[in-house]
């Protein structure tokens, strides 16, 4: 195990925080450096399956309190260590690796439920909770968040609000920054804030926006209120068939822009709708869209309903429900692949989730799978969509010769990064940036990469947060 | 005790070899077990989630860490198997880890509150150093102490040890059934189970090779604790010591009798009980329904039910040995479990190990615990 870039000594760091939180709360065992040195990034992956570990932090601290939070922000920033917010790890973009070492700030110790305002129906919890065992909780009151991402199992929900996530469920519920009414958070410097006090204020710019997506790179949000909605009475599903790619593409685009709101709305091009299809034990000419609608017994019948009729008039073929049922019941089944993959010599498997407006989506879904057709075999499903646009989310999987597969990791991003700054799409529809993207940042926001590295300046002066993520 | 067994040969390179398959996949999966994982849920810390304890080996299998480095994270399972449950790849990582404890004993760096329970064991053929035959002595009638029959009761260590009052209507219920049964009592030892999952292999193997001599002529195996059944049935045979004999769970024995008409509820108790599904009988064992069907048959209610159950069930921080490694993650367990109880006003608590019991009883004046057999009992000898 080698040190880190940190300034002072790791043997100095654990005797003063554990002098100054208490016993309990920090550790340096060598396990424990390990396991918070991963998350789901495929170069940090490669690094393990080569048996060379890299970016161990120097310290995991589990802060009990929001004190706690001060106590080590106000110590990192004087001593100018990183400190690096980490939720359950399951980022796939090295977004909570330490890229320089220092305080791993593991939040999962403040993860209760604090309360539940029925009459508003929104839901006050911590930023350590497990998304399925808040979603549970929530649940049992009859409440759900509608937030399901594919890391539901294994992600809090501060890793959601720090990563800007969306659900599988996010064009009927909204993304997690449509979520928040109000956010706690520590400032770099140790100062506490708070956030948002009603469902819309027209004082200044949103502060929340701040810091939703921000890595962790602007403070550590603690504490969130969320809206939450009813359990769904009713939930219809339904798969269409159609005969390529753009007119699966304009049906959507037509229920997105007829006041529909479907709650799940996937499109599978060609190659996934034949891997799609054969897992159902089914074959599929075309693309496959699978539709969920939910909610109240009527509302959930009727816009269905209008959607299904549109599907028809654009040429789909009614394939019934059973593929909009399979998907539902399997829709956490494609994180388990990375086992049957990543241990293989080799062997690289990931995916870019990119988004554009409608009339730049058919050319950012070509131009981007040719870009890493040169590299890997590619296929793709549009997942999330709006009146104005959609995401689309690449499989990308390939191998190269053993040693060799960083490289090829490394060319396919560059090529898909290009590819989608050239069609003018943005670079991460909700996996975020970390450290797999930063150095894509400045195509995306030009000389606006400025205004971000100023209020990162500002508010971090010692550049302690999370260093190395989101290109700050 | 003479430990005359043959020694367990697995070593770090066949742990490895023999689990490559788990350890790969766990190691590179993006922790989908991690919500299910009672002990990661009470640390709260990710290396002892199921995930990291599997990379930790695949990690010793690279030289980066050392055996002595990855103990504490190996004895960090209770043994729930509530990672199973999620896993589509249906990876049992307990059984992982439960060799690699055996590896981390046979190089002599076990935990020492291990190492003292083994020396206990060895001494009083049971994790508890108690003298098993003079506790059984004052609860089973001369008549069936010993005896060979057709039927064998086995009552398990804990049951004899801190729920006597299980053994006692167990026999009873068992006499008024006729069945033919008898009770090891100046034999008994342990079924071997603690000192398996804890890693020290030959003295399970000891063990084992007592009770395989007392079931040789029998047909039937009933024992009211899930470990001890789940040890005959599973762990045994991979010793070459397979029982000929049925190995059964008191709770569908009882039922079979009662559906038989062997035995007769005299009046439902009326108690209203909320029940919990103890590890080994419902994820290992897959008995979900004996028991609640004997809970309503005995009350005359079905039993409430936590708002995790069945294959869902929380561990009650009894498993795998965690008291003995980490008692204070056991406690937090047990709370975590007891405040899952869905309403406030449950009064009894009842399960089918005693081994949940006893950790219950320990923590709860509010709800009395109780194991179905208790119930059982109650409603068909009245109170």
């Amino acid at each position: 195990m080698t040190d880190s870039e940190t300034p002072i000594s790791r043997s100095e760091l654990v005797a003063r925080l554990g002098t100054l939180l208490g016993s309990g709360k920090v550790s340096t065992e060598t396990l424990d450096r390990e396991s918070y040195s991963r998350d789901l990034w495929p170069v940090r992956l490669i690094s393990e399956r080569h048996g060379e570990v890299a970016y161990l932090p120097d310290i995991i601290v589990w802060p009990e309190t929001v004190g706690d939070i001060v106590t080590v922000l106000e110590f990192a920033n004087k001593n100018r260590v990183p400190v690096i917010p980490y939720g359950a790890g399951s980022g796939v973009c090295g977004g909570s690796v330490p890229a320089a070492g220092g305080i791993t700030l593991d939040l999962k110790r403040m993860d209760k439920i604090v309360s539940l305002d029925e009459s508003s129906m929104t839901v006050t919890v911590q930023a350590g909770a497990i998304g399925q065992t808040f979603e549970d909780h929530l649940n049992r009151s009859g409440y759900t968040l509608g937030h399901f991402p594919a890391s539901m199992w294994c992600s809090t929900v501060g890793g959601w609000l720090s990563t800007r996530s969306a659900g599988q469920l996010s064009t009927k519920y909204g993304k997690i920054e449509e979520m928040v009414l109000s956010l706690k958070a520590v400032l770099p410097t140790g100062t506490e804030i708070e956030v948002g006090r009603a469902p819309r204020s027209s004082t200044g710019p949103d502060l929340k926006q701040l810091l939703i997506g921000a890595e962790g790179t602007l403070g550590v949000i603690h504490e969130a209120t969320l809206r939450i909605w009813p359990c769904p009475k009713l939930r219809v599903f339904r798969g269409f068939a159609f005969p390529d790619v753009p007119s699966g593409l304009e049906a959507i685009r037509i229920i997105m822009q007829s006041d529909l709101v479907p709650a799940g709305v996937r499109l599978y091009d060609e190659p996934d709708t034949t891997l799609t299809a054969s897992q159902q034990g089914f074959e599929v000419e075309g693309c496959l869209l699978v539709l969920l609608f939910e909610g109240r017994n009527k509302m959930a019948r009727l816009e269905s309903e209008l959607a299904f009729e549109i599907c028809r008039e654009q040429g789909g073929k009614d394939l019934g429900e059973a593929p909009g049922k399979h998907w539902w019941e399997h829709r956490y089944d494609v994180s388990f692949n990375l086992s049957r993959i990543m241990p293989n010599a080799g062997m690289i498997v990931d995916t870019i989730e990119v988004a554009a407006t409608w009339s730049r989506i058919v050319v950012l879904y070509d131009e981007l799978r040719a870009a890493i057709q040169q590299h890997m075999p590619v296929m793709a499903h549009f997942s999330h969509a709006y009146r104005d646009g959609a995401s689309i989310y690449f499989s990308i999987f390939g191998s190269a010769e053993d040693g060799a597969e960083g490289d090829l990791y490394r060319n396919v991003w560059d090529a898909a990064m290009n590819a989608c700054t050239r069609v003018g799409g943005t670079i991460s529809h909700h996996h975020g940036i970390g450290m797999l993207k930063a150095a894509y940042m400045e195509d995306e926001y030009g000389n606006a990469m400025d205004l971000l590295r100023a209020i990162k300046k500002t508010l971090d002066p010692n550049n302690i947060m999370n260093p190395g993520k989101l290109g700050l | 005790m003479d430990c005359e067994g043959t020694r367990f040969l697995l070593d770090k390179d066949g742990l490895l070899k023999d689990f490559k398959h788990e350890i790969e996949y766990c190691t590179f999966c993006p922790k989908m077990c991690r919500f299910a994982c009672a002990v990661a849920n009470t640390e709260k810390r990710e290396t002892v989630t199921p995930t990291q304890k599997l990379a930790a080996l695949y990690l010793l299998g690279k030289d980066v860490v050392s055996l002595e480095e990855i103990v504490d994270a190996v004895y960090k399972c209770c043994t729930c198997k509530a990672c199973f449950t999620p896993c589509l790849h249906e990876i049992e990582v307990y059984k992982v880890l439960e060799a690699a404890r055996a590896v981390i004993v046979d190089a002599g760096l076990a935990p020492k509150a291990c190492e003292g329970n083994n020396r206990l064991v060895r001494q009083r053929n049971n994790p508890y150093g108690a003298d098993l035959e003079s506790e059984l002595r004052g609860i089973v009638p001369e008549k069936y102490a010993d005896r060979r029959a057709p039927v064998v009761f086995f009552p398990g260590c804990t049951a004899i040890v801190d729920r006597k009052e299980n053994v006692v209507d167990t026999i009873r219920l068992l006499e008024a059934a006729g069945v033919d049964f008898g009770v090891p009592v100046s034999d008994a030892v342990c079924c071997g189970g603690p000192s398996f999952t804890l890693g020290y292999r030959d003295t399970f193997e000891y063990l084992a090779k007592r009770n395989v001599e007392i079931f040789r002529e029998t047909s039937t195996v009933v024992s009211g604790c899930p470990m001890c059944v789940h040890s005959f049935a599973e762990e045994y045979p991979q010793y070459g010591l397979g029982l000929d004999a049925e190995v059964v769970h008191v709770a569908p024995f009882l039922l079979d009798l009662i559906e038989a008409g062997r035995l007769s509820v005299r009046e439902p108790t009326g108690t209203r009980v909320v029940y919990h599904d103890p590890c080994h009988l419902g994820r290992h064992l897959g008995i979900y329904d004996a028991p609640r069907r004997l809970i309503e048959l005995a009350t005359g209610t079905e039993p409430g039910e936590f708002s995790y159950n069945r294959q869902d069930s929380v561990c009650c921080g009894g498993g795998g040995g965690l008291r003995l490694t980490s008692p204070g993650t056991a406690r937090a367990m047990r709370s975590m479990r007891l405040d899952q109880i869905p309403e406030t006003d449950w009064r009894h608590l009842a399960t089918a190990c005693p081994s949940c019991e006893r950790v219950f009883s320990r923590a709860s004046d509010e709800v009395a615990i109780v194991d179905v057999v208790n119930l059982v009992a109650q409603a068909v000898f009245g109170k």
